[in-house]
């Protein structure tokens, strides 16, 4: 979405145009919900989230400054929100990862691509969902969600250099976890009758 | 990030098929939304006919007084003369 078609877009929320805020949520909703289920590690929480991110939308829409970044807006409001529930829950980083097991369609080559790209998404996925929260919001918002780091860093509350060391060190971990992953292949040994 | 697309962890990070939410939930969500938006917008207009009552009442009070100044200063005049 280009700046002037969001400064538009901000500029008709604040209206209170329901068309506009369709707009909006055609375009974020399943990117916010990528990020807090990803984030919580659990569906439920991240549907109850999501919703809560929406109406805090409508509820200061009439507030919204007119240069608003709605990305960062929303995944701003959507993180505080993760935020605020660990603190109420003590949750975060309590291991029962209820990992979201969601593998939707997807056009492989061939049944042996499909299961080796399976396989790995999922230790991707896994080991992504066992890194501490600083470093596993920072992968999402850059490297899944496309925010710049700037982007990132004015959603997490921290400077730029910061989360470019959390990329950083996000990203060597995530290498690391999925290297401890890794299996090797089991040798079929003769067994003698 | 810079140099995520040659970053093989990163470029399949990127490419990591996203959880979608529930249709239904999402469709609830949005109606909800829209219900919080008319609210708003009632409200909004309500507030500006209560706006504009209160302004209709200051001006006829104002009117009022205007005219029982004028009235009362041309019984005074006319007793003058």
């Amino acid at each position: 979405m280009d700046r002037d078609a969001e400064r538009e877009l901000v500029s008709r929320l604040r209206a209170g145009d329901a068309d506009a805020f369709d707009t909006v949520y055609a375009e974020y909703n399943t990117r916010l919900f990528a990020f807090l289920a990803r984030l919580s590690r659990n569906r439920a929480t991240a549907e109850d989230l999501l919703e809560e991110t929406w109406l805090r939308l409508v509820s200061n829409a009439g507030r919204l400054r007119e240069d608003s970044q709605l990305g960062a807006w929303l995944f701003t409001v959507a993180r505080n929100l993760y935020v605020s529930y660990c603190r109420s829950r003590m949750l975060e980083d309590v291991h029962a990862p209820d990992l979201i097991g969601l593998w939707p369609s997807r056009c492989p080559s061939s049944p042996l691509e499909e299961t080796a790209g399976h396989e790995l998404g999922e230790r991707l996925e896994a080991a992504l969902a066992k890194l501490p929260l600083q470093y596993r919001e920072a992968l999402l918002l850059v490297a899944i969600e496309g925010l710049t780091p700037s982007e990132a860093a004015q959603v997490c509350g921290v400077s730029g250099e910061a989360m470019r060391q959390r990329l950083s060190r996000g990203r060597t971990m995530l290498a690391e976890r999925l290297r401890r992953t890794e299996q090797p292949l089991t040798v079929l040994k003769e067994v003698r009758p | 990030m810079t140099g995520a697309t040659e970053d093989p962890i990163l470029r399949t990070l990127t490419e990591l098929p996203p959880p979608v939410p529930r249709s239904e939930r999402t469709e609830r969500v949005r109606t909800r939304c829209h219900e919080a938006f008319a609210r708003r917008r009632r409200k909004q207009s309500r507030r500006r006919s209560a706006a504009a009552l209160a302004m209709d009442a200051a001006c006829f009070v104002g009117l009022g007084v205007y005219l029982a100044g004028a009235v009362t200063e041309a019984l005074r005049l006319g007793r003058l003369l």
